[in-house]
């Protein structure tokens, strides 16, 4: 089994090649000059020649590519057109709060998506099944962007002076700081130790919890609320059919029935028999929705005002900030990878059919 | 005779669909004592293993038992509830299935699988049920059983897989075990070995057996008595060697003729012309009618108007308006009643 997971690492080593290599040819087939690209038709040649020389673009493409490697490795995304600031330092600052609103969502569509799979289910063809349905129904069919509207609307505006009242928006209220761990601790921090820190103490729920700072904490999570539920409808609902739908396939297995004939009451049926079975086509579901919150994250973020990785990523392509879409795109293409990872290697756990001899 | 261990009577199986409701099996009377073997024999669709599993209680959803009883040691099963009956399952009373491949479940392990049996029905611990689980491996003659508790299904042969079903059904030493076309997936030389650990394990324990099959060489082989099935009703039961000395019922005399025997040369084996009727499409009369070669002959009006009644004698019963409910010799009777007729 370890050495299965540690091949199937490996694997994913050529598989980043890859997708460093395609970015990095994207780019630079581009039509025309990438510096007009980059900072537009109205460059003059002298501002070229100095870009080209300072972005390296003035060397042959394969050593461009090595370059580009070599300072991805270092963590160095290069610097953004359009803020003169490394990529890096965007992506410390933005990636978490998506990363937070992403695996959110995800825990939350899987807990009710499977509960409510299970719930009708066990009651096929009841109305608590059909209602099920119903619900799920509506929640692939709703625009992420509308439901946002009109959660923030509701919870945001119409229970305003209620204990229902929500933000509508942002990450902290007004006057609530979010103290990074490492400061709260006193450690001393300097280089890429400080950044992968800054990194961390930016998901504020994970940080608040960490240094138990309740306030904080409950303050974030509140923000997260709206965010989080129009973010994972979506996900939850096409969760709940494929539980439902897998589990009563099982349901009529061959060893469903085996075990009630030896006697196991109906309660432990579901949860020692037929679950384990029925939850292997959803871990896959799973990893795909993953690319459906990362697609979601945009049109959430927008509508709550949250400044995270999917709106910086549509703003960096209408304003060409190559460097920008570049390393998003890399970002992006590796967190896939990580997830088919993860979700490889918890099949092979979960099904000892297609676990390695 | 004491009274049956098992015993069904009169028992209606019908299944919902959108005409209404179909029978699929009709007033089916069984009686099964201790240490006995009672065979269940018939074409698929006869209604053999949906009977098997209605004793259970493991009818799938659209299958609803309208009728009858099927009493085990003084108590009615179709009465209990859902938990006392799992306390039954497993327990007093086992089933093991047709396909060993897929009844059993690929995420367990074998070792595991067992062990649950003890831990449901003895309340033993897991370690305990597990060293159990050894012993019973054992038992059903799998070589090297400390090994095979932590095999998956997938890495087990077809008659690996039916022994373990076996080791589980029989872990609780059940007085009733079910089996339901036990062989039937499995090749000739394993079929042999698993009916003899059946026959060897119910000596040991003294398990009375309910086994369901369509192949008379396993009924030759493992009865005591024979009930032979046809669309939904037991058209005739006898003692096993009465039944392939003389068979009365034109049914099961067809199914007889279209076995080949060895060392009989057979010009051509019989066929049984058509097939069951299914469910929506009973004919009236008796069920068989449409295929029977002595109705063809004979062309008695009430075997197409009148369902005729299961007539019994002397421990066996044939349902056939064409055979004398007193004649117990076989078919040349039959043959010169149809001459003098």
């Amino acid at each position: 089994m370890l050495s299965y997971a540690l091949k199937r690492i490996l694997i994913s080593v050529p598989v980043i090649f890859g997708i460093l290599l395609v970015t990095f040819s994207l780019s630079r087939l581009i039509p025309g000059d990438p510096c007009k690209a980059m900072l537009g038709e109205k460059a003059t040649e002298a501002t070229c020649q100095a870009f080209n020389h300072a972005q390296g673009y003035d060397q042959p493409i394969p050593l461009q590519f090595a370059f580009y490697v070599g300072k991805i490795l270092q963590g160095d995304f290069g610097t953004s057109v359009r803020f003169s600031r490394p990529v890096t330092q965007i992506i410390i600052e933005r990636l978490p709060l998506t990363a937070e609103l992403a695996l959110l969502a995800l825990i939350v569509a899987t807990i009710t998506g499977v509960g409510l799979g299970i719930l009708a289910a066990r009651r096929h063809n009841s109305s608590v099944d059909i209602g099920t349905m119903i619900l799920a129904n509506t929640g692939i069919s709703m625009p992420v962007f509308w439901l946002g509207l009109m959660l923030a609307y509701v919870f945001g505006v119409w229970a305003r002076g209620t204990p229902f009242w929500l933000p509508p928006s942002g990450r902290l209220s007004a006057g609530v700081v979010s103290v990074p761990f490492y400061q709260a601790w006193g450690w001393q921090l300097s280089g890429g130790w400080a950044q992968v820190a800054t990194f961390f103490s930016n998901f504020y729920i994970f940080n608040a919890l960490v240094t138990g700072n309740w306030p904080v904490f409950w303050d974030a999570l509140r923000h997260m609320i709206l965010p989080v539920l129009t973010l994972s409808t979506i996900p939850m609902s096409v969760i709940a059919r494929m539980t439902r739908s897998s589990l009563l396939d099982v349901l009529g297995r061959d060893y469903v029935r085996t075990a009630r004939a030896k006697g196991v009451p109906d309660s432990r049926l579901v949860r020692r028999h037929a679950l384990g079975n029925a939850l292997l086509p959803v871990i896959t579901i799973l990893g795909l929705q993953m690319g459906a919150l990362l697609g979601g994250a945009v049109l959430t973020e927008t509508v709550f005002g949250l400044s995270g990785v999917g709106r910086m990523l549509v703003d960096a392509i209408f304003s060409r900030d190559f460097p920008v879409v570049q390393a998003f795109t890399v970002l992006i293409a590796v967190i896939y990878v990580v997830i088919n990872l993860i979700v490889d290697l918890s099949y092979s756990y979960l099904d000892p059919r297609i676990r390695p001899q | 005779m004491s009274s049956p261990l098992l015993q069904v009577s009169d028992l209606d199986i019908a299944f919902t669909s959108p005409e209404g409701p179909l029978r699929a099996v009709q007033g089916f009377s069984l009686d099964l004592a201790r240490a006995e073997t009672v065979c269940i024999v018939g074409e698929s669709g006869c209604g053999k293993s949906i009977t098997s599993l209605a004793m259970m209680g493991l009818l799938p959803k659209a299958g609803r038992v309208t009728g009858g009883s099927v009493r085990f040691d003084g108590t009615d099963l179709l009465g209990l509830s859902p938990r006392t009956l799992s306390g039954l399952r497993g327990n007093r009373i086992s089933m093991i299935f047709q396909d060993p491949s897929s009844a059993l479940n690929p995420v367990h392990t074998v070792g595991r699988q067992i062990a649950e049996v003890f831990m449901l029905h003895q309340g033993l611990a897991r370690r305990a049920a597990e060293a159990a689980a050894v012993e019973v491996l054992a038992a059903v003659g799998i070589p090297d059983p400390k090994r095979r508790m932590k095999a998956w299904p997938h890495e087990l042969s077809g008659g690996m897989a039916q022994r373990v079903m076996i080791a589980m059904a029989l872990a609780c030493r059940p007085e009733v075990l079910i089996a339901d076309e036990p062989t039937t997936a499995l090749d000739v030389t394993i079929q042999a070995q698993i009916l003899d650990l059946m026959r060897d394990l119910q000596k040991e324990t003294g398990t009375a057996i309910l086994l369901i099959t369509h192949d008379l060489g396993v009924v030759a082989e493992m009865a005591d008595r024979v009930a032979v099935m046809y669309a939904g009703q037991v058209v005739e039961t006898a003692e096993v060697g009465a039944l392939f000395r003389s068979p009365r019922h034109p049914y099961t005399r067809a199914l007889m003729r279209s076995v080949p025997v060895i060392g009989r040369r057979t010009a051509q084996l019989e066929v049984i012309e058509g097939r069951v009727p299914p469910l929506e499409r009973r004919p009236p009369g008796c069920l068989f009618h449409p295929r029977c070669s002595a109705y063809r002959e004979v062309r008695d009006p009430r075997c197409t108007t009148e369902a005729p009644p299961l007539s019994s004698t002397a421990g066996s019963s044939c349902r056939c308006w064409l055979v004398d409910p007193e004649d117990l010799r076989g078919p040349e009777d039959l043959r010169g009643k149809e001459t003098t007729a």
